[in-house]
């Protein structure tokens, strides 16, 4: 495991770096709660805060490649979900009048947020399903193609957006730092040291996997079958789990030998250190 | 697994937030309560653990999909149910704050579905069961089968907070819980799997890490953990009957239905993950009731695997224990 696997970009210099760690976190916080519920209509604004989010990214020196291979794996969930909102409702019918009209006046609609336009749409749609019991294949009035898929598209943009946010703030902050500030938001002391001890602890469960892996690897020739894997695997887990708790007794006898009741009193000393 | 930022509505996401920071609250006040010091290092190091096991991969059908350890029901079975539920909250907030993966603002959720339904939840089915069960065999059936529900749990609150978050009427719930159902029958299955395993191989070298719930703490504890069960043990069914209830309820129409998931067929990659609709052949996929059925037929055929894996795990798992004890005797 690389030394850096966690804190790749977060130990930089640059300017946004050097920020408080309570500012950053406040303005991502900010960024997010913003951009979520902001009803989708004003899709400008959200597009400014994309451009915003990425001039922050770039002035962290980020780099693009690592951005898009991030926001690639973080689709394949949101787009299904926004997909089957979509899909599920029924498609604007292949009739000359209908389609194509409704398409582009759906996209450029300002009624296109989901959560923002609930009593209008609720009425019309009222109106619409006694429709659909006169005649089936009768489609939404309102909308069609353009607003099921800007429906889609706002899930979408929302989420990338957010998530861009919230990379920016992970990729600036060394994680101790994240932590004194979770603390000084008020988090309960004893979450900050469990989280901490989660951090300091997985580099060395992470490394001793690496080792157990190294080992397996050297002992078995070849590719495994489906089943043998899933046993291997299993073992491997199993056993980390195993050396997992017998190290968790070892520090917690090392820990009482250091003078420790039960309070996490370390975490405050050391992290008003900073 | 993850829930993103944007995906839930900011009031639906303050609500599931209160709730998971109650029974996180509740939690850590038992976890303080604990006579034992060592129960926090040992917290943190489960929650270290399960970060770490996350990155072994697990191959699933092909080389290509791989699935993973989620462990809520591995660390209530191992700690007790209240450490659990803190391993796992620790290990949601480490994941969203250091690889940004679920959102800041759906975090309250993320820790709802998967900390406290994967962990107080499982425990409450798992300790149900496994008080009918004895020995090592209970503890493989129980947790097997624990995790599975409680995968398919959150599954059902996540499409129940997802329907709260949106407007009834720009989205049809039935495609919904589709998607989610298909998704998640493979990962409960798979988590079923690596939770038997994994514990097996706990139970065959250390038997005594696992925790042993109280016996008789008194009715109201008994009670509470049957009422636990059954809310997630519902929830879990109500994903398999979600499709037809909907239905029935608001009047969505089939047809849009229908038609949506014909274009949802159509459309190979959204199912790729998961091709798990089983329709027989001879009737036409799109007819909507056989779409709803095999939800419930996948439901069904979800279930007698998981029942498999654990009467197979656990003989596994007899055998392997009674020989060591047979070599300590002689």
């Amino acid at each position: 495991m690389s030394p850096d696997f966690f804190d790749r970009f977060s130990r930089g210099r640059t300017m946004c770096h050097r920020l408080p760690a309570t500012w950053k976190l406040g303005l991502t916080l900010a960024v997010i709660v913003i951009a979520v519920s902001l009803p989708f209509n004003l899709w400008p604004i959200h597009g400014c805060m994309l451009c915003l989010v990425f001039v922050a990214h770039s002035l962290a020196r980020i780099p693009v490649g690592y951005l898009v291979r991030r926001v690639a794996w973080l689709l394949p969930f949101v787009f299904g979900l926004a997909a089957s909102v979509a899909l599920s409702r029924p498609p604007v019918p292949l009739a000359p009048a209908g389609g194509e009209g409704l398409g582009v006046r759906g996209e450029q609609s300002p009624t296109v947020s989901p959560a923002g336009n609930t009593s209008r749409s609720n009425a019309s749609d009222k109106s619409n399903l006694r429709d659909d019991h006169a005649s089936p294949p009768t489609p939404l009035p309102h909308g069609g193609e353009g607003r099921r898929w800007s429906i889609a598209g706002a899930i979408i943009v929302r989420s990338a957006l957010a998530f861009l946010a919230a990379l920016w703030l992970v990729h600036v902050t060394p994680f101790d730092e994240l932590l004194a500030t979770l603390r000084r938001f008020g988090v309960p002391v004893l979450l900050v040291s469990l989280m901490s001890f989660l951090y300091r602890y997985s580099f060395v469960l992470l490394d001793e996997l690496d080792k157990m892996r190294t080992a397996r690897r050297a002992r078995s020739f070849g590719a495994a079958g489906w089943s043998s894997r899933w046993k291997t695997n299993g073992q491997l887990v199993g056993s980390l789990l195993i050396r997992a708790l017998d190290r968790g007794e070892r520090v917690h006898g090392a820990m009482c030998a250091r003078g420790w009741n039960g309070e996490a009193r370390y975490a405050r000393v050391r992290f008003d250190q900073e | 697994m993850h829930i993103a930022d944007g995906l839930l509505s900011p009031t639906v996401c303050a609500g599931a937030g209160l709730l998971a920071a109650g029974a996180v609250g509740v939690s850590l006040r038992q976890l303080q309560n604990s006579l034992a010091t060592r129960t926090v290092p040992l917290t943190g190091m489960l929650a270290a653990l399960v970060f770490a096991g996350q990155m072994v991969n697990f191959p699933l059908f092909g080389a290509n999909v791989s699935g993973h350890l989620l462990g809520g029901v591995l660390a209530a079975v191992i700690l007790g149910p209240w450490a659990g539920c803190l391993a796992l909250t620790v290990v949601l907030i480490v994941q969203c704050f250091l690889f940004a993966d679920g959102g800041l603002t759906s975090l309250g959720a993320n820790i709802l579905n998967m900390g406290v339904v994967g962990s107080l939840g499982g425990y409450a089915v798992y300790a149900t069961i496994r008080r009918r069960v004895a020995g090592s065999r209970g503890v493989i059936v129980a947790a097997v089968i624990a995790s599975w529900i409680s995968v398919l749990a959150a599954a059902a609150l996540f499409c129940l907070e997802f329907a709260l978050s949106h407007p009834a009427e720009s989205f049809d719930l039935t495609t919904v819980c589709l998607l989610m159902t298909a998704y998640h029958s493979v990962i409960g299955i798979s988590e079923a799997l690596i939770t038997g395993l994994v514990l097996g191989v706990v139970l065959a070298q250390r038997p005594d890490l696992i925790h042993n719930p109280e016996p008789g703490r008194g009715v109201i504890s008994n009670l509470g953990r049957a009422a636990g069960a059954g809310v997630i043990v519902s929830l879990a069914i109500a994903i398999f009957v979600a499709p037809f209830k909907s239905e029935n309820a608001d009047g969505l129409n089939a047809v849009a239905s229908q038609t949506g998931l014909e274009q949802l067929a159509a459309e190979p990659r959204v199912f790729a993950m998961a091709d798990y609709s089983l329709v027989p052949p001879g009737v036409d996929p799109a007819s909507g009731f056989w779409q709803k059925a095999s939800v419930s037929l996948a439901g069904v055929v979800g279930t007698l695997v998981v029942f498999a894996i654990a009467a197979v795990l656990s003989k596994l798992t007899q055998s392997r224990t009674s020989r060591l004890e047979e070599a300590h005797v002689s």
